[in-house]
């Protein structure tokens, strides 16, 4: 007996359609990763390694 | 050759990232002096590290601080397997520091705890330091290259006093 797939039938079109679309949650990771990765490296190197003053030799 | 449009995308995302990093770190470094100590490349100062101790600047007798005329400070050290030789340094604060530092035998480093004070120290060179130390207190001077077993125990402290106490 034939199983009822309990998956929303897509049509050709609808199929398409979201193929065709940009991939937003990808790009909405990678500006996270992006902002994430930019704050931690400033806040290390203006907080931390400036902060502690210049050297020279 | 085809090259996925993700992967392009996170490509283009790491080298806009890192063109900013690089841009920033030459920035601080042309414009506001931020860089390790380069005198051991642009002008190497060597020196024979089995006649330290008998005679010149690293001979025992002339290690430690000393106050310059204009109220500048020297630093003179030596490091050998396994100390920081004096094993007390105590400067002022908010007062230039230079820091003369060579070793007596194997490739050793050192650097002031919470400070950036730190350089590698060759067996035949000088590695010279020039900073200043804003926060009193005692300091860590830590060996930071490893130089044999008993590199975990080569350490010394470095205390930075208020000006008008400093030596």
């Amino acid at each position: 007996m034939a199983e009822q797939s309990s998956q929303p039938q897509l049509s050709e079109e609808e199929q398409q359609k979201i193929l065709e679309t940009p991939p937003k949650g990808t790009f909405a990771i990678m500006l996270i990763y992006a902002v994430i990765f930019m704050a931690a490296w400033f806040g290390i190197y203006f907080g931390t390694l400036i902060a502690r003053g210049p050297v020279s030799g | 050759m085809h090259v996925d449009p993700f992967e392009k995308g996170w490509i283009w995302l790491v080298g806009i990232i890192t063109v900013i990093m690089l841009g920033v770190i030459f920035y601080t470094a042309f414009m506001w002096g931020v860089h390790p100590p380069s005198n051991a490349f642009a002008r190497p100062e060597t020196i024979d590290p089995n006649k330290l101790h008998l005679s010149g600047e690293f001979a025992e007798d002339n290690l430690g601080v000393t106050t310059n005329a204009d109220g500048s400070v020297n630093v003179t050290m030596v490091a050998a397997r396994y100390g920081f030789y004096p094993q007390e340094v105590e400067v002022p604060a908010d007062t230039p520091v230079t820091i003369r530092i060579t070793s007596r035998d194997v490739i050793h480093g050192f650097h002031v705890k919470d400070t950036n004070a730190a350089s590698m120290v060759i067996p035949g060179y000088v590695s010279t330091v020039e900073t200043q130390f804003a926060e009193p207190g005692e300091y860590g001077m830590l060996c930071n290259e490893y130089c044999g077993l008993g590199h975990h125990y080569m350490w010394s402290r470095f205390k930075v006093v208020e000006k008008t106490q400093g030596t």
